[in-house]
This record gives C-alpha cells, sequence and structure tokens, in this order.
C-alpha cells in the first residue's frame, strides 16, 4: 500500500514516514502541494495525507485541483492545525474524506490510515 | 503524546524538534523586533506562521504547553484577520514574549511552571475565550 505525504514541515512529515514504513506502508514525502500534485500525476497512491498550511501550492489548492481533475484520485486524510468549523466544512466540501487534528497522536495516525486504505 | 522514550528513532526525532525550537524563536524574535520598529507589515504575519507551526507539532513531542500558547497566538492573530481589526501592540509584545521565553524552555526540554499565574497566560487564554464563536476557532 503506497500512501503520499504531503507536509512541509520536515518533523511531522518524517514522524509520519517511520510510524507508516513501521506499519508496513510505503511512504512517498512532498514538500508542498505543488510536488504533491506531481507525485499523484506519475504514480496510484492508496491514500493521501494532506497538510493545508504549506508554501508555494497550499492544501486547499492541491483539493481544487484534485476536484477539477476528471482522473480518480486516492481517499484523503487531512492534517491541520485549524479546527474552526468553516475550515472543517470547506475541506470536506471539496472532498476530504477523514480529518485528523494537530498535534496528532501517531499511533491514532495509522489506525485512521489503516481504516481508511481498508475501505 | 508520542511514546518516544521507548524507541530510538523517535527519540531521535524527537530531540531533532528541540534542535530545530533554536531557529523557531530566532523567526518570532526577530519578527516581533521588525514588529516593535514598524516598518514590517509582514511581521505579525510570520508571527502567526511560526505559531501555527509550533502549535501542530509541539504537543506530540509531550510539549503541551508549547502547543498551547501557540494555538492560542494563531487563534489571537486569526481574530483580527477575521475582523480586518489591529491587535494593540502591548498585547503582542507581551503575547510573543511568552511564546519565546516557552521556546526557551522547551529548548532545555523544561516544563513551564505556574503558567496559570503568568499575567500574560491570562490575557491570552481570557481574550481567545471570550471571542465569539463565528469569529474563534
Amino acid at each position: 500500500m503506497k500512501i503520499l505525504v504531503s507536509e512541509d514541515e520536515p518533523h511531522i512529515a518524517k514522524l509520519i514516514q517511520f510510524k507508516l514504513e513501521g506499519a508496513g506502508f510505503q511512504v512517498k514525502l512532498a514538500e508542498n502541494g505543488q510536488r504533491a500534485l506531481e507525485a499523484l500525476g506519475l504514480e496510484k497512491y492508496d491514500l493521501l495525507i494532506l497538510d493545508l498550511m504549506m508554501p508555494i501550492c497550499d492544501g486547499w489548492q492541491v483539493l481544487e485541483t484534485l476536484r477539477s481533475d476528471s482522473e480518480a484520485h486516492p481517499p484523503v486524510l487531512l492534517l491541520t492545525a485549524r479546527s474552526r468549523q468553516q475550515d472543517l466544512s470547506r475541506a470536506m466540501e471539496l472532498g476530504v474524506d477523514q480529518v485528523l487534528k494537530k498535534p496528532f497522536d501517531p499511533d491514532e495516525l495509522v489506525l485512521k490510515v489503516k481504516e481508511m486504505v481498508k475501505e | 503524546m508520542t511514546d518516544w522514550k521507548s524507541d530510538p528513532k523517535l527519540k531521535k526525532l524527537r530531540t531533532e524538534f528541540i534542535e530545530s525550537l533554536e531557529d523557531r524563536k530566532k523567526v518570532l524574535t526577530n519578527a516581533l523586533e521588525a514588529y516593535q520598529v514598524g516598518h514590517d507589515e509582514s511581521a505579525l504575519d510570520r508571527i502567526q506562521e511560526a505559531s501555527h507551526k509550533i502549535a501542530g507539532i509541539a504537543g506530540t513531542w509531550g510539549f503541551q504547553e508549547l502547543g498551547e500558547i501557540s494555538e492560542l497566538l494563531d487563534d489571537y492573530f486569526d481574530h483580527f484577520k477575521a475582523t480586518k481589526t489591529v491587535p494593540i501592540k502591548r498585547d503582542v509584545v507581551d503575547f510573543v514574549d511568552l511564546l519565546v521565553e516557552v521556546v526557551g524552555l522547551a529548548m532545555k526540554d523544561k516544563k513551564v511552571s505556574a503558567l496559570q499565574t503568568d499575567n500574560r497566560y491570562r490575557r491570552i487564554t481570557s481574550f481567545v475565550g471570550s471571542l465569539p464563536s463565528a469569529a474563534k476557532p
């Protein structure tokens, strides 16, 4: 199972990679939304873990691009420190499947990922 | 909270986060200085961004108070952006100073003591807590 993690904060990205690889997943990191969209265009992933606040191309732009693209894309787990209801509602409207608020428990992240790739 | 003590790789990642706090502290102090001098309009944005980033990770590594104060500061700035108003300079300086102090403690892997009695903490929690639900994250 391949997971694409789009997160610009290296300390979070490396932690996610470590935990998910330990759980048996293949993990590719993308440090911004532009890199994530490029990666999605090159390979099929089983899940996209997406941060909102990233430089160059943020999570909102990624979600809007995926929504306007007719190609199928993987389910999206949004990681965000934002908890405003309007942000969460907007994310759901743009096709986010699940949200995990930061700071997150890495073990909870692994459980959520396992649930999402099973669906 | 991550059980980092039991895994050498997690311990290393936590150490790397602690080491990163020095640069984050510099970003905050440089931006605060620019804000106080008054010529840099983006200084508050830089402070908010730095706070937001810390808020997103500090708690994972056991720095709950650092995460809480960062999140309060992020919420504080969000309010002024949402309402297109300007914060009181003295408050900004006090709240960022508080965050910088707590970052400094975290750099030594130390916990905050007596935060509840810190006047700056009480003011920012009171302010964010009093925000109407539409404006408050």
